[in-house]
């Protein structure tokens, strides 16, 4: 019982592989249908499942496999042509082969389903075609296949090994019977390929289930049998003589061996080597001809796998022989693989992983001792543990293109079925994950694809009147970024209407009319995650089953990762997936603030950069009280480490401030920036670690850079999952605990990280958004170095006040200006810092706006000049829109429309009317 | 149910708690520990148990039974080890191993303060004291829910 449920098993994993492969060969055989090597390729795939499976007694398959075989045959004879409607057929076929096999795994069995339609269709495109080319074929029902099986057998689960072996004996004796007979009818003089191939059948179907059972001289045997036949249809080997002797002899032992299985169990102990070398010097081309086209016979062992089962015409020789190095290293991969529990593996990356800790701590020590011989060592400890850690590593890790690869598959289904094209293309397909999570985003993954087909790329028409090409792209992009796996798909589609998402969302209770109302565009697209909200207009049959996009999120979070959704109307939507490290070792950067030590994974990390004495001041400025570094000449914003982490501890260090004291922002209240630095005031230095976090640059300022190391990355206590800045833990070399640092949620804590992702477009070209009109400004000063700029087509006048004449009414400072009250107000106070209060012979700047008719002024220290700039894309909102350097200096650009918003002036607009009416009076 | 329950002891204040000794892998001295910035102050860091990183937690902090001088106790790490998780409860000091009577078990007093309250499982009668047995999973999750909650799962679309 257990026997036969773990050849089951065997048979299932053996077949789901060769059904993945059948599914690239398909895809490719619809490309160039004229490829002899991969229709061989997928008949024999076909072939095999059916082989064994009905050797394991799943008739259902073999049914079915047999009329896909047949057809396939047909194909490869070039008796029906290999049209979109035959490789649809079989893609079919491949289906139904999966339900059997995922049926079977399931129940043992295989199943209810009939797939009468299936096996009708095969059979109309097998026999339409070729109505009278062959009676073998399309006669044939589907319930008999070409081995003649005993009566319907019990279902397979109840027989035991024996009546397998039973089985196999039977059916072989039959087979090997039939191959000797029809090998006396092989004439030298005139080859039948036919004839030939047809023994090849039979000995193949013995060779192909006792290579299955084990027996491996019998296997042997016939694979030296198979081979001569080939070189004799193929005119290489003269049927005469020798090779013919050999040929009988190899039946012949492959006889005994039946019988010794049949009396003993096993094959016995009969030696076959003679027989063998025999056959192999015929092989090796030793009796004559053709040097160059000779196979070796270890060439043919590791080739089996990709040869075709019966010989081909000779013209196609020189072509298959060419494919057939190609194809000979992939096989010869799948020969020297074995398979391993993931369970063990994970064991020895446990292992690995301590070992590595424990070389840490002798490299410690060796450094204070100097001891020659340990030092040597220890040198090559730590080369060979680098080595170890490398290849267990390695074990673990597959490429993303394994799940990738059906992708092409189920978008070319999927889009036959909503009458679009679209075309797949991937990046970075061998981008490594570690097995689990490879297993983990499967789901979401295809969930994501057929979403960007369904609902992404548009109808073809549309798309070209859109004036984009008829075939829809969806691009699988992935990478490494910030320790982590960046898994991106992204379309050129419709994109999605966050407006509309939004709309939807509050109609269907998701979310409240007010929250609606604060969205940014990128919260409205993250609502697409949220259960209960469909984006699609209409329900259709592809999407909208099994997962839907919040349960794509809930998986990916629970594996530790992040999705989100950028998307450009008309433009496509870009669905980003980030997978965090979970279990590795990568190299970091050790810095330290306070006493803390932490780990920075080096993948972030761009630059370090020092600053010492003067420089700070000179080079760091300020901006609404955010620090701000120019790195050749482009803004960098600056987060203090210790600020984020709120590290407390060590305040006797220096708090400094740069420019902090000659600004106004003391007034204002805002807390102190303590930018560290050594102990004494003039060894004072700020060291910035120039980070990426997706796409944006900071610089982290830390005390100190300790050095670079390997850690290993051990996964946080959920009770720590909530804090976002931490991506782990790791042990250091002195067996002390260090945090690694999540440099994105730094970033985000930091509050550094753009309010609008950049769509990307296609490949690795971002777009971004770059207005790159001039416009003309009028720069202002505001407090004594900070500069704002003010669209000049915002401003309505500009006034010199004298201080006497300011008045108040209310909280609201106003003046009496041309007949009106005029509301004032400090534009330092808007943007977050103090007003000063001007003696009142003073004279006050005063730019005056318009707001709804009405005058409001903003009062600056100086109006500097009148620029014309060039506006770089800066999308925020709120007062500043922008940062960007004016006449060397860092200038602040001030929204006016917003800040005219912020200024209260209901109580003027009434007294505005009543003015207008006396005017008018 | 012949089998007699053992309980872990250990000291927090004035109290005896017990935990079913299958639920502790080991007890340990005092471990240097890195404390984790922001963490809730409950957690008082991570200390490493060869090779493998164990929270901390501080029980007292947790019920309310905080002594002032902390440095000098609270020190003792109890390593308790639940379906998925390994974590290190800090506490005074060690008791024995006890097997209490089943007969002495009782449901937690309705008077008992809620910090307590939803940490224990009962209340063994001993002659001493009585002797809190420790819903060990229950305590973790609880915890787990705490934190999370407290500091709310960062949103990964901002």
């Amino acid at each position: 019982m257990d026997d036969q449920n773990e050849l089951v098993k065997d048979f299932l994993i053996e077949s789901f592989e060769y059904l993945d492969t059948l599914d690239e060969d398909l895809l490719e055989m619809e490309q160039q249908s004229e490829d002899p090597e991969v229709i061989a390729r997928i008949f024999r795939a076909v072939h095999t499942i059916k082989g064994t499976g009905g050797f394991l007694n799943f008739e259902k398959l073999v049914g079915i496999a047999h009329v896909g075989e047949e057809l396939l045959d047909a194909v490869r004879k070039d008796r029906v042509e290999a049209n979109t409607e035959v490789v649809g057929a079989l893609f079919e076929l491949v289906d139904a082969l999966r339900e059997v096999l995922v049926s079977i795994e399931e129940t043992g069995r295989d199943g209810e389903e009939a797939y009468a339609e299936l096996i009708e269709t095969l059979k109309c495109l097998h026999s339409g075609e070729v109505p009278t080319a062959t009676s073998s074929g399309s006669a044939k029902p589907a319930e008999q296949p070409v081995e003649k099986k005993p009566d319907a057998p019990p279902p397979p689960d109840v027989e035991g090994k024996d009546d397998i072996v039973k089985e196999f004996l039977s059916q072989s004796f039959g087979h090997l019977e039939e191959a000797e007979k029809l090998l006396k009818d092989v004439d030298s003089d005139a080859i039948d390929e036919a004839l030939i191939s047809e023994i090849i059948k039979h000995t193949e179907v013995i060779r192909g289930t006792g290579g299955f059972l084990s027996f491996r001289n019998l296997a042997l045997l016939l694979l030296s049998f198979r081979n001569i036949l080939k070189a004799v249809a193929s005119k290489k080997v003269v049927f005469e003589g020798e090779a013919k002797t050999t040929l009988e002899n190899l039946l012949n032992g492959a006889g005994q061996i039946l019988s010794n299985i049949e009396i003993l169990d096993t094959e016995g102990d009969l030696q076959f080597k003679k027989l063998i070398d025999t056959a192999n010097r015929l092989l090796s081309g030793e009796p004559q001809k053709d040097k160059e086209e000779v196979k070796k016979p270890e060439e043919d062992e590791k080739s089996k796998e990709n040869t075709p089962t019966t010989g081909k015409g000779t013209e196609k020789t020189d072509a298959k022989a060419a494919k057939k190095a190609t194809g000979k290293d992939k096989s010869s991969l799948t020969d020297n693989s074995i398979r391993v529990d993931v369970g063990l593996l994970d064991s020895l990356m446990n292992l690995v992983g301590e070992l590595v800790l424990t070389r840490n701590q002798i490299l410690q020590f060796t450094t204070e001792n100097s001891n020659l011989g340990l030092a040597n060592s220890t040198q090559d400890l730590n080369l060979i543990v680098t080595e170890l850690q490398e290849g267990v590593m390695k074990t673990r890790m597959q490429t993303i293109g394994t799940i990738w690869r059906k992708f092409p598959r189920v978008v070319r289904d999927l889009s036959k079925a909503c009458n679009k094209q679209a075309r797949v293309e991937m990046e970075g397909e061998d981008t490594e994950l570690d097995k689990t999570i490879i297993e983990a985003i499967k789901d979401p993954l295809t969930h994501l694809v057929r979403n960007s087909v369904d609902h992404g790329i548009e109808m073809p028409e549309d798309r070209i009147k859109k004036g984009k090409s008829a075939e829809g792209r969806l691009l699988l992009h992935a990478f490494h970024e910030g320790g982590s796996v960046i898994i991106e798909i992204v379309d050129d589609g419709g994109g999605i209407n966050a407006e509309k998402v939004r709309d939807k969302a509050v109609a269907n209770g998701v979310i409240t009319q007010a929250e609606a109302a604060r969205m940014t565009e990128r919260e409205m697209l993250g609502l697409i995650f949220k259960p209960g909200l469909s984006t699609a207009k209409k329900v259709s049959n592809i999407s909208g089953r099994g997962v839907g996009m919040d349960v794509v999120k809930t998986y990916i979070e629970r594996i530790g990762g992040s999705v989100e959704v950028m998307s450009k109307i008309d433009l496509g939507t870009t669905i980003r997936i980030k997978i965090p490290l979970t279990l590795a070792i990568i190299p970091a950067l050790m810095v330290k603030v306070a006493s803390h030590r932490f780990a920075i994974p080096q993948v972030n990390l761009l630059e370090l950069v020092r600053l010492e004495g003067e420089q700070i001041n000179k080079e760091i400025e300020m901006v609404q009280g955010t620090p701000i570094y120019r790195l050749r000449g482009k803004l960098l914003p600056l987060v203090f480490l210790r600020k984020e982490l709120e590290l407390k501890e060590d305040t006797e260090g220096i708090s400094f401030k740069p420019q902090a004291k000659k600004e106004s922002q003391e007034a204002s209240g805002e807390a102190p920036v303590p930018v560290e630095t050594g102990s004494k005031e003039d060894t004072v230095a700020i060291n910035i670690i120039v980070l990426q976090a997706e796409n944006q640059v900071f610089g982290l300022v830390v005390d100190e850079v300790i050095d670079t190391e390997e850690v290993v990355v051990k996964p946080l206590s959920k009770l720590l999952k909530s804090i976002p800045i931490l991506a782990g833990a790791t042990i250091m070399g002195d067996g002390k605990v260090a945090l690694i640092l999540d440099v994105v949620g730094i970033a985000h804590k930091g509050n550094v990280m753009a309010k609008e992702q950049n769509l990307r477009k296609s490949g690795k070209n971002t777009v971004r958004k770059e207005s790159s009109e001039h416009a003309t400004f009028l720069l202002a000063r505001v407090s004594e170095n900070r500069q704002v700029a003010v669209l000049l087509s915002a401003i309505s006048r500009l006034e010199e006040i004298k201080a006497s004449q300011l008045e108040s009414a209310g909280n609201q400072t106003v003046i009496q200006y041309r007949g009106y009250l005029m509301p004032l107000v400090w534009l330092t106070q808007l943007l977050g810092g103090g007003r000063s209060n001007p003696d009142s012979e003073d004279y006050m700047q005063v730019i005056v706006c318009s707001k709804n008719g009405l005058n409001v002024g903003l009062i600056v220290d100086e109006i500097v000049d009148v620029v014309d700039e060039r506006v770089v894309g800066n999308e925020r909102t709120g007062i500043i829109s922008g940062v960007q350097v004016i006449q060397n200096q860092v200038t602040e650009i001030v929204n006016i429309k917003d800040v005219l918003e912020r200024v209260d002036t209901s109580l003027f607009e009434l007294n505005e009317a009543i003015q207008t009416e006396q005017t008018i009076g | 149910m012949n089998d007699q329950k053992q309980f872990c002891t250990f000291q927090l204040d004035d109290m005896l708690f017990g935990i079913d000794v299958l639920n502790v892998q080991e007890i340990i001295l005092p471990q240097e520990m890195t404390e984790v910035p922001l963490a809730p102050s409950v957690i008082s860091g991570l200390i490493n148990l060869r090779g493998q990183v164990v929270t901390a937690i501080n029980l007292g902090k947790w019920l309310g039974i905080e002594s002032e001088d902390e440095a000098s106790q609270r020190s003792m790490n109890v390593v308790i080890c639940t379906d998925d998780e390994v974590v290190s409860f800090l506490v005074d000091s060690i008791g024995d191993v006890v097997e209490p009577n089943e007969s002495s078990f009782e449901p937690p007093p309705q008077t008992l303060e809620d910090g307590i309250q939803q940490l224990i499982n009962g209340v063994y009668k001993l002659d001493s004291q009585l002797l809190l047995v420790m819903d060990v999973a229950r305590t973790v999750e609880l915890f787990t829910e705490t934190f999370n909650g407290r500091s709310g799962l960062v949103p990964v679309i901002e």
